[in-house]
C-alpha cells in the first residue's frame, strides 16, 4: 500500500538518510516542508485527527531519543519473556477508528524515522543481555507502511542474523513476500468484514488478508493470527460466528504457530482523543467500564465475546494454540 | 510588506451584525454562547482587506490588528476574550490576509511554514484543503527586512497570530493568505498599490474563502437538560446520560425512546434515575 501525501515535513537532519532519499523519491509530487524537529509538527496542540486522517501527512524524522521500549502489561507476551517493542515508526497510514495510536498521539500524521542503523545498533546491545522478544511494528503497522518505508525488510534482514531475536511483525495489510525464518513471526489482524467495513478504514479485506495468511503459511513463514480487538456490534453473535466459521473452512489453523484472543480495550487517558478523532464510532463511543486504568467492555460482554471464538477453537481441537487476553 | 504608515492605535471590527446581537444578549452571563461558526480575517492595515470588505457577513468578520506582533497578538486576545470558550470556538477559522516582502517570489501564496525570526520558532499551519494557491514558507520579522533572502516570504504578524490562535483552534483551521508586494523596498508601496493588489487577487481570495465557508462544520449543540430532570440526575449522572445518548446515535438507536421505555418519566429519585440509567446501558450493550 503506498498512500500519497499532499506535504511531507523532513527534519534537516534527516535529510542525507538513504532511506529518506529513498522515501522522498516515491512521492514527487508532495510539497516537502523542511523542519527542525518532528515534534514541532507531530506535538502540536490542538490538532485536528479526524480532519487530517482524510489527508494524513509524513514526517521524516531522527529519532535520537530511545527506541526500543519494555511492552504495555496489556500486551500478550506469549510466554517469550523479555518483550520489547520498537518505535520504528508512529501513527499508521490506516484508520481504524478504535486504535490506541488515534488517543495516544492526538494526531493522524505519520512519523518515519529514517536512522535504522540507530535502532539495529540498540536492539544489539539489549540482545547482549540475553534472548528477546520485539514486536517491531507496533506503534504502526510496518506493512501498511512497506510501500513506503524499507523497515519491515529491515528488521528482517535483522532478526535473520540473529537468532536470540524473536521478531513479531504484526500487520492488517496484505504481505507479499515473507523471510522463512523460526524467528520471525507474521502476525495477522483478523476482522469479520463488519467490522473492517465500519471500523477498520482503508485496510485490506477479510478475504484479502486470508488470501495473504494463506500464502505465508504455504511459503513455510511462521503465522500467528491475532482476533484482537474483538469489537462490540449491534449483531455480534451473528456476525462473530460467521467470521470463525469462515476462519475454520479457508485456513488450515494446525499449520498456524499460535492464536491471540482479546477483547477492545484502551488506556483512560487515551479514549478522549480517540472518541475527539472519531465522534460518531461506536467503537469508541461504547460506555466502558474503567478498570486499572483501562477502559474495557464489561465482564459478562467480555465473556461473550471471547467465548464465540474461543469454543469455536477450542471445539475444532485448536484450544492448545490460544492465547486469550481476559 | 507594507511601511508603518498606517499604524491602527485601537482594533478595529469590521463585524457581523449576528455576533454584535448574540453579544449583547449574553453580555450580561459574559457568554457568547452560539453554535454556528465564524470566519474571522485578520489583517493589519485597512488597505490589505478593503477589496474584501463586502465579504463582512454574518459568519464573517474582519478584525484590524495594526502592524506588528503585539499589535496582532493583542488583537487575537481581544477577539477571543469576549467570554468565548473552547467549546464555541472548535469550529471557528482564522485567516490572516496581507502583503509581504519576497527577494523571488511573486504573486498569492499559502504559507505553510512560519519562523518567528527574534525567536527562531518555527510554526506549522496545517495544510488540509486543496487550494490551489502555490505554498510558502514564511519568516515574521520585528522591522521591515530590506535583504531579504530567496525562496521565502516576510511579514510582520503572522508568528504572532499563530501562536494566539493555536492555544484555541486546530492548527487547519488558522490559514495565511500573503500577497507580495516588495522585495524589501518599502518605499514605492503605497496604501493605492496595495489596494490595487488585493484587488488583483481578490478573485482567488473569494474563491479559497468560498471553499473554506462551504467547508465548516456546526457546533455539537445536544442538550439532554429535559433527560437530567427527569432523571433528577447528578453530575455523574449527566455524564453517563450524555455518554449514552452518544452511543445509541452511533449505533442508530433513538435514545430518548430508550431512556422513556426504561421508565424516564416515572422517576422519582435520583436512586430511581440511576436505575433507569442503568437499564439503559444493559439494553445498549446487550447485557440485559
Amino acid at each position: 500500500m503506498c498512500a500519497a501525501f499532499s506535504h511531507i515535513y523532513l527534519e534537516q537532519r534527516a535529510a542525507d538518510y538513504p532511506e529518506t532519499k529513498r522515501i522522498l523519491g516515491k512521492f514527487p509530487e508532495s510539497t516537502v516542508v523542511s523542519i527542525r524537529h518532528y515534534k514541532d509538527v507531530f506535538n502540536r496542540p490542538a490538532q485536528d485527527a479526524h480532519l487530517q486522517n482524510e489527508s494524513k501527512n509524513l514526517i521524516l524524522a531522527v529519532n535520537d531519543g530511545k527506541k526500543i521500549f519494555d511492552a504495555s502489561p496489556v500486551c500478550q507476551d506469549f510466554g517469550m519473556g523479555k518483550f520489547y517493542y520498537a518505535e520504528s515508526a508512529m501513527n499508521c497510514v490506516f484508520s481504524c477508528d478504535y486504535c490506541f495510536l488515534k488517543g495516544m498521539y492526538g494526531t493522524s500524521n505519520v512519523v518515519v524515522f529514517v536512522n535504522q542503523e540507530d535502532y539495529l545498533r540498540e536492539c544489539e546491545e539489549k540482545l547482549k543481555e540475553g534472548p528477546m522478544y520485539l514486536c517491531a511494528s507496533f506503534d504502526t503497522d510496518l506493512g501498511a507502511l512497506s510501500g513506503i518505508s524499507s523497515w519491515m525488510n529491515t528488521w528482517e534482514e535483522f532478526a535473520a542474523s540473529h537468532p536470540d531475536l524473536t521478531l513479531e511483525l504484526r500487520t492488517k495489510s496484505v504481505v507479499n513476500s515473507f523471510r522463512i525464518e523460526s524467528n520471525i513471526i507474521y502476525a495477522f489482524t483478523l476482522s469479520p468484514d463488519e467490522v473492517i467495513s465500519e471500523f477498520e478504514k482503508k485496510t485490506p479485506s477479510l478475504d484479502a488478508r486470508i488470501a495473504s495468511v494463506n500464502k505465508a503459511i504455504e511459503e513455510g513463514a511462521q503465522v500467528r493470527l491475532c482476533f484482537d480487538p474483538l469489537i462490540y456490534l449491534n449483531n455480534f453473535e451473528l456476525c462473530y460466528n460467521r467470521f470463525v466459521d469462515k476462519i475454520l473452512q479457508s485456513i488450515d489453523l494446525t499449520r498456524v504457530r499460535d492464536i491471540s484472543i482479546g477483547t477492545f480495550r484502551i488506556s483512560s487517558d487515551y479514549l478522549p482523543n480517540l472518541r475527539k478523532a472519531c465522534p460518531d464510532s461506536s467503537a469508541v463511543l461504547f460506555p466502558f467500564d474503567r478498570e486499572d486504568g483501562f477502559c474495557v467492555y464489561p465482564a459478562k460482554l467480555r465473556e461473550r465475546l471471547i467465548g464465540i471464538i474461543k469454543n469455536e477453537l477450542e471445539r475444532a481441537g485448536h484450544g492448545n494454540k490460544l492465547y486469550i487476553i481476559p | 510588506m507594507v511601511a508603518c504608515r498606517a499604524h491602527n492605535p485601537e482594533v478595529v471590527w469590521f463585524e457581523s451584525r449576528l455576533r454584535n446581537q448574540l453579544q449583547d444578549r449574553n453580555v450580561s452571563s459574559g457568554f457568547l454562547l452560539y453554535n454556528f461558526t465564524m470566519i474571522r480575517i485578520f489583517a493589519a492595515i485597512d488597505c490589505e482587506v478593503k477589496a474584501l470588505r463586502h465579504l463582512v457577513s454574518d459568519d464573517l468578520e474582519i478584525v484590524l490588528t495594526g502592524i506588528g506582533k503585539v499589535n496582532a497578538a493583542y488583537a487575537v486576545g481581544r477577539t477571543f476574550s469576549a467570554g468565548l470558550t473552547r467549546q464555541n470556538l472548535i469550529n471557528d477559522v482564522v485567516i490572516n490576509i496581507g502583503t509581504c516582502g519576497a527577494k523571488d517570489l511573486k504573486g498569492l501564496f499559502l504559507v505553510n511554514k512560519i519562523t518567528d525570526n527574534a525567536t527562531g520558532k518555527d510554526y506549522y499551519p496545517d495544510i488540509l484543503r486543496v487550494s490551489g494557491l502555490p505554498e510558502a514558507s514564511l519568516i515574521t520579522v520585528d522591522n521591515v527586512k530590506t535583504d531579504p533572502e530567496p525562496d521565502v516570504l516576510y511579514d510582520m504578524e503572522a508568528s504572532a497570530i499563530y501562536q494566539s490562535c493555536s492555544k484555541l483552534i486546530s492548527p487547519d483551521r488558522i490559514i495565511f493568505i500573503k500577497m507580495v508586494s516588495d522585495a524589501g523596498d518599502v518605499e514605492g508601496v503605497t496604501e493605492e498599490s496595495v489596494n490595487r493588489l488585493v484587488e488583483n487577487y481578490r478573485p482567488k481570495i473569494e474563491e479559497l474563502i468560498n471553499s473554506i465557508r462551504e467547508n465548516l462544520g456546526t457546533n455539537s449543540d445536544q442538550n439532554y437538560d429535559d433527560l437530567y430532570d427527569s432523571l433528577k440526575a447528578s453530575a455523574s449522572m449527566k455524564i453517563q446520560i450524555d455518554e449514552l445518548m452518544r452511543f445509541a446515535e452511533s449505533m442508530g438507536a433513538d435514545g430518548r425512546k430508550l431512556f422513556d421505555e426504561a421508565g424516564a418519566g416515572e422517576v422519582t429519585s435520583r436512586a430511581e434515575g440511576k436505575e433507569v440509567v442503568a437499564r439503559v446501558r444493559s439494553i445498549l450493550t446487550h447485557l440485559s
